[in-house]
């Protein structure tokens, strides 16, 4: 009998000690499935620089430079979709497609024979499929609705080349945060929370269309609406 | 011959187009040397030797050099990019030894194993200036994840070129008059060859894809 009331004070207290939590928050949905699509910027970057040698007629210089190049990969829109999968109040999992068509820019310069420089462009589609790893820093909660969180993961990179007639593949990882501001939250009904979530990443490229052998770094904002089910 | 290290010849009957004799010949003019590091004052019988047997197995001269006209008039090699390049870097250099990408794409169009066919691609098109074809254009594919350069002739009145064996990707096509080398030891002295134009890069990436042809492309070049 001890035993069953120490057991009821101890419901009562974690139930008083939710109630308390949740008045000062919003009622976020654990186990429930979050969708998300939205849009942003993904930043340029470096592809890296090369040569077209030919070998130099001389025994102690080796290269013959004909002409040198140098790439990058301009800034372009992005668009993405994710479906997040809540484990507790601060952990969530989520996968994302993400896609970009961002200009690929090689530039000839400095040519052997004089051929006036010039710089070519591709557009490819890029896509990420990546997971990520999402806490939510409810210690830095704005007011009542907005939880900043930290976000990290990796996946896969695909690049498709003008024509797509040909597939680059790579990884992809990332790391950032942002915020996440409910507009809704509801205990019952199809529709359970709904709001707007801001991300500010930087993702690290490896393998793809690249230039050198090191990974390219880009930085991307995106914004996005959330819908909880 | 006094100019000439070594030749391939063919003897062919001419009703079927079999092969009925080939050989290499070296000039004994010059003095040969076979030292594996090579000998300051004889040519390289190996490097001399591998560019023959690149005609024996079919293959032209490449053009993928640059050379420079000294003073008693004779080409002089400042840099090349193939072995079936027409001109020896000079005696004691034994770089010629190894093939080059250009040799390996060239000898293995003509004799494709199993995969060479789907493992690399193709870019073609076409040289014009002022709206007509030009023969006899040095296209050259530059790619610059691998650094290989490999090119090809427009070889029609059209202008058309095919650059094959390339490793799968976007490549910068540079197209350059036929101008370090005698345009006999390339074409025919009865081919129209043009080489009064000025070198130019194309302005778009051709993409090489994997197993094929990308889209053709079209490279305007300005008269000289």
């Amino acid at each position: 009998m001890k035993f069953q009331t120490a057991f009821a004070a101890l419901v009562v207290l974690a139930t008083s000690a939710g109630s308390v939590y949740a008045q000062a928050a919003v009622d976020r949905s654990v186990r429930r499935i979050e969708a998300d699509a939205g849009a942003g910027i993904l930043g340029g970057g470096g592809l890296g620089s090369a040569d077209a040698n030919l070998r130099r007629n001389d025994p102690v210089r080796q290269t013959f430079r004909l002409f040198a190049t140098s790439s990058d990969v301009g800034r372009a829109p992005l668009w993405l979709v994710r479906l997040a999968f809540p484990l507790s109040r601060r952990f969530a999992i989520e996968g994302a497609l993400t896609k970009a068509t961002p200009d690929v820019r090689v530039s000839a310069i400095s040519d052997f024979e004089g051929a006036p420089s010039i710089t070519t462009t591709e557009t490819i589609d890029q896509y990420f499929i990546d997971a990520s790893v999402l806490i939510m820093l409810d210690e830095l909660r704005i007011g009542t609705r907005a939880v900043p969180f930290a976000a990290a993961g990796g996946g896969y990179l695909r690049q498709l080349h003008e024509g797509q007639r040909l597939v680059e593949q790579g990884e992809v990882y990332h790391a950032g945060g942002g915020i996440k501001y409910w507009l809704l939250t509801r205990n019952a009904g199809t529709v359970r929370s709904a709001g707007l979530r801001a991300d500010a990443r930087a993702y690290f490229l490896r393998g793809g269309i690249s230039f050198d052998d090191g990974p390219r770094s880009h930085v991307a904002i995106s914004g996005s609406v959330f819908v909880g089910f | 011959m006094d100019r000439v290290l070594g030749a391939t010849g063919f003897i062919v009957d001419v009703i079927t187009g079999e092969i009925i004799e080939s050989d290499i010949f070296f000039n004994s003019i010059f003095p040969w040397s076979t030292s594996a590091a090579g000998d300051p004052l004889r040519f390289d019988l190996e490097s001399v030797a591998v560019h023959e047997i690149g005609h024996f197995l079919g293959l032209g001269h490449s053009a993928l050099g640059e050379t420079e006209v000294d003073s008693t008039g004779d080409r002089r090699v400042l840099a090349s990019g193939a072995v079936m390049f027409p001109i020896s870097f000079g005696r004691g250099v034994t770089r010629d030894r190894e093939l080059q990408p250009d040799d390996i794409a060239g000898v293995s169009a003509l004799y494709p194993d199993g995969d060479f066919e789907s493992d690399t691609g193709v870019v073609r098109g076409r040289v014009t200036r002022n709206g007509v074809g030009v023969v006899g254009a040095h296209v050259i594919a530059f790619n610059p994840e691998t650094g290989h350069l490999i090119a090809a002739f427009s070889l029609t009145r059209n202008g058309d070129f095919e650059i094959a064996g390339l490793t799968p990707g976007p490549h910068i096509i540079r197209v350059e008059p036929l101008d370090d080398g005698d345009i006999g030891s390339f074409f025919d002295a009865s081919d129209p060859i043009d080489v009064a134009f000025r070198v130019a890069f194309h302005d778009r990436l051709a993409v090489a894809p994997r197993g094929g042809a990308g889209d053709a492309i079209s490279v305007a070049v300005q008269p000289k």
